[in-house]
């Protein structure tokens, strides 16, 4: 067949030029192959695309490996019988049959409608070649990035602390336990503020901030402590001594929560020395003397000692080698004598008895001091108060009238019964019992017993029994004599500003601090002096002994001083 | 250029640095607060606001550092100063901690600080390294110059391919369509395309080569060996041109990606440190 094939090259300007070919062949091949007869020079056409064969019924159209790879007047299809007005797309060529001119069986226009476009273009296009071409970028991540930390750490905590403070400050002041946190939120927006762990008794309301946080940007409120810690006591009696530091003091001036539970009661010793190694320049007229550090810098112990029994009357005095203070307690009692290492006989028991400093003296509950010796318990089962040779009867204790009543009624009683044993008793008492008796014998029957008595009140209130222990003083009056025992004044805080605690000490023998066993007077003051102690206690910086600062056995607060003062009280005082 | 940034002015600015860094640890030895050192003593107030003063000024060089105009100082005092402030801000920071960290945003803040701090290391060490190596690999030619190389050799093997099968001819076609430089934020930092279409190409095209060259095919024409040979030829030169395009653009890639973490993070920061110094008063 002859066929006519227009190459159209369409122009910017709109023009079309064409070059037109002549074929003479019985099968045209359509492709990239160079012997095509209809050549489409292009990498997306294969070498053989299709062919055009004449045939019975017209101009046959097939796809080189007959597949649907044909479009056909926008059908897709394998085959086609061509006729004039036909479009063929091929890749990016389009194939238009025209009517054959005159003496050829065909004619085709050839147009690449899709070019290839332009290489260093579509590879720039392709490619992300520098970080513009991502998809985020610092500016769009800056925005996110702050305002997620922005809302999450500042808008809603402020938001939260609006919608709860109406609920925590407004109404009566809560019971403890409802200081919990009440959440309003799914968790606490402001937990992300925590600066610092809290101390551990205070966890319970430690998340919720505004228990101690009560109004914004105000510092902490000695009201929010003293909410629960009402009336802590000052440290110094506020009428003699007006230090500015202590006057201005808030709790949060010493107290600092958010450190955990060391940081909350100061321990360090230079916050104490601070004022304490320069007492006599703040406070003339103090009678404390200056300390910095215990191992190196401590006075001498002065415990407080009974100097007037009569009065009652204390003074502090030091435990000086050279001038041990003597007490004057009006207690007769050698501790030596009790502790002797073979132990002791008492009437009435057939083995020695060793006596431990456990067996009278016994710790507080608590084990922080040693209870009150009390002669009932600890002394008595050896002392017993008898006054009458066969009889297991005692006399009261700390009772001098009612030993005269005991004493009287015992006798009465043997009087009145008769049958007493004795041989230089009075006849009548030793009557047989049951024989009637005459007033006259019933009034000598009662001297008899008065007579006794008296003699058994001589016994009792002196060496044998009472004057034992106690210091006894007689005195003749009208009605007959009457005995005194002098109190017994014995110190039972002997150091009320330290705080000593036997309990954290119970792997100490008594006898390594108290020299017991060689004191023979119970004037002797058993107390250990300072040197005793600083042989395992040293000040806050040892290495080789106990780390002890001042709050180790002092208070701050001190008991009875009244409640500190504080800036808040002495304003409402002044405009009150 | 950038090492003159570390030395400029005979190092006045490290001086500087050091100096204050001295006098910052030379206060916090000899502070005793009360309680534990932290960022509530006085000591902690005073360094919290040199810091919280500090980073808003280097963060003001993002702003100076966009005045093209004459300026009293110039901006290489200013990226010096920049840098050793930054990193003496190591130190004031810390100290202003006094060392106590928790799960809270004022740690977040110090965190998101450090981050940036090394983010900046970073690039200060991108930018002493790079561009040395860079112009190294470049030889010569820009980027530009080398895609327009690339896509000059994409033209000659389309034209040598022409002439070759249909299987070679859909080979070069897809690794001149499918070839690409860079990518996303990952591929661009590798320097790498384990996908390149042009490589798996290439091997494909010698395997055909050498399959062709055992069979001893006498239909094969010498000539379609000689098309081959050039082809591959061409294939090479293009392998090659593309690993260092693409180390190019791994190295431009190096020399910004630390701002990605640089300033959105000091941005995260500036939130954070807000939130940190507002909570503190807050709550005070």
């Amino acid at each position: 067949m002859k066929l006519l094939v227009s190459y159209l090259t369409r122009k910017r300007s709109g023009d079309v030029a064409h070059r037109d070919v002549e074929v003479d062949d019985d099968v045209i091949q359509i492709g990239r192959g160079t012997d095509c007869q209809i050549y489409l020079h292009d990498p997306r056409i294969a070498i053989l695309q299709a062919e055009i064969h004449e045939r019975a019924g017209g101009m046959y159209l097939q796809d080189a490996e007959s597949r649907d790879n044909l479009v056909v007047n926008g059908e897709v299809t394998a085959h086609a019988i061509l006729k004039p007005g036909d479009k063929i797309e091929l890749g990016p060529f389009e194939l238009v049959v025209v009517d054959a001119p005159e003496g050829h069986d065909l004619a085709i226009t050839v147009e690449l409608v899709h070019p290839l476009g332009d290489e260093m273009e579509q590879l720039r296009a392709r490619s992300g070649i520098s970080l513009s071409d991502i998809a985020v970028g610092p500016r769009s991540l800056s925005w996110v990035l702050a305002l997620v930390v922005f809302g999450l750490f500042l808008a809603w905590p402020v938001a939260n602390y609006f919608t709860r403070s109406a609920a925590v400050t407004t109404g009566e002041a809560p019971k403890m336990v409802d200081q919990r946190q009440d959440r309003v939120w799914p968790l606490a927006a402001d937990l992300a503020w925590d600066s610092g762990e809290i101390s551990a008794p205070h966890k319970f309301i430690g998340d919720n901030c505004q228990v101690c946080h009560q109004t914004a940007f105000e510092m902490v409120t000695d009201e929010a402590c003293s909410a629960c810690h009402a009336g802590v006591e000052h440290h110094a009696d506020a009428a003699r001594f007006q230090f500015a530091t202590l006057a201005e003091a808030t709790c949060q001036s010493c107290h600092k929560e958010h450190g955990g539970s060391a940081a909350i009661i100061r321990s360090d010793q230079a916050f104490c020395a601070d004022c304490h190694t320069g007492l006599e320049q703040a406070a003339p007229d103090a009678k404390l003397l200056n300390v910095a550090d215990f191992g190196s810098d401590h006075p001498q112990f002065r415990p407080a000692i009974v100097v007037d029994s009569k009065t009652g009357k204390r003074q502090r005095m030091a435990l000086d080698e050279a001038n041990w203070p003597v007490e004057r307690s009006n207690l007769k009692f050698p501790h030596k004598a009790h502790l002797k290492s073979d132990g002791l006989l008492v009437r009435g028991q057939t083995e020695r008895r060793v006596l431990a400093c456990a067996d009278c003296h016994r710790p507080e509950r608590g084990g922080v001091g040693m209870m009150a010796i009390e002669m009932e318990r600890d002394c008595a089962s050896c002392h017993e108060l008898r006054f009458q040779a066969n009889s297991p009867r005692v006399v009261p204790h700390a009772d001098p009238a009612g030993v005269m009543i005991m004493l009287r009624e015992f006798y009465a009683e043997m009087a009145l019964r008769g049958g007493v044993e004795e041989a230089d008793a009075a006849e009548v008492v030793r009557r047989r019992p049951g024989t009637e008796l005459s007033e006259e014998d019933r009034l000598a029957a009662l001297g008899w017993a008065e007579a006794r008595a008296a003699q058994a009140a001589e016994y009792v209130f002196g060496k044998p029994v009472c004057g034992t222990c106690h210091t006894v003083s007689r005195a003749e009056q009208d009605g007959g004599p009457v005995w005194t025992v002098e109190p017994v004044v014995v110190v039972d805080r002997w150091m009320p500003k330290g705080q000593f605690d036997h309990e954290s000490h119970k792997a100490v023998v008594c006898t390594d601090c108290h020299a017991a066993p060689t004191s023979e007077v119970s004037s002797d003051v058993l107390l250990p002096p300072i040197e005793n102690c600083q042989q395992c206690h040293g000040g806050e910086q040892a290495s080789a002994r106990v780390p002890s600062s001042c709050i180790m056995c002092h208070l701050f607060h001190q008991p009875f001083l009244g409640p500190m003062h504080t800036p808040m009280a002495a304003a409402a005082a002044d405009s009150g | 250029m950038q090492e003159s940034v570390l030395v400029y002015r005979n190092s006045r600015y490290l001086k500087l640095a050091v100096a204050a860094v001295v006098v910052a640890i030379v206060a916090y030895v000899v502070d005793s607060p009360v309680g534990e050192p932290n960022g509530g003593t006085w000591l902690g107030y005073t360094l919290g606001t040199i810091g919280a003063l500090l980073i808003l000024w280097l963060m003001w060089f993002g702003i100076r550092k966009r005045r093209y105009g004459p300026g009293n100082v110039q901006l290489e005092d200013w990226l010096s100063a920049h840098i050793y402030l930054g990193l003496a801000l190591i130190i004031v920071a810390t100290l202003h901690t006094g060392f106590q960290f928790g799960v809270n945003v004022h740690t977040l803040a110090y965190t998101l600080m450090m981050l940036v701090i090394l983010s900046g290391v970073f690039g200060l060490y991108a930018y002493v390294r790079y561009p040395r190596e860079m112009t190294e690999n470049r030889r010569g030619a820009s980027l530009d110059e080398m895609m327009q190389q690339i896509a000059d050799l994409d033209r000659e093997c389309s034209d040598v391919a022409m002439g070759l099968s249909d299987e070679i001819n859909g080979i070069v076609h897809s690794s001149r369509e499918n070839t690409r430089l860079g990518g996303g934020l990952l591929r661009q930092l590798s320097g790498r395309d384990p996908d390149c279409a042009t490589t798996a190409a290439l091997k494909r095209v010698q395997e055909l080569a050498t399959e062709i060259g055992r069979a001893e095919d006498a239909d094969a024409p010498p000539d379609g060996r000689m098309q081959l040979r050039r082809l591959i030829v061409r294939l090479n030169r293009k392998v090659e041109l593309l690993d260092r395009a693409r180390k190019d653009i791994r190295f431009q890639a190096l020399m910004r990606v630390w701002l990605l973490f640089h300033i959105p993070i000091s941005f995260a920061l500036l939130a954070a440190l807000l939130a940190h110094v507002v909570s503190v008063f807050f709550y005070w």
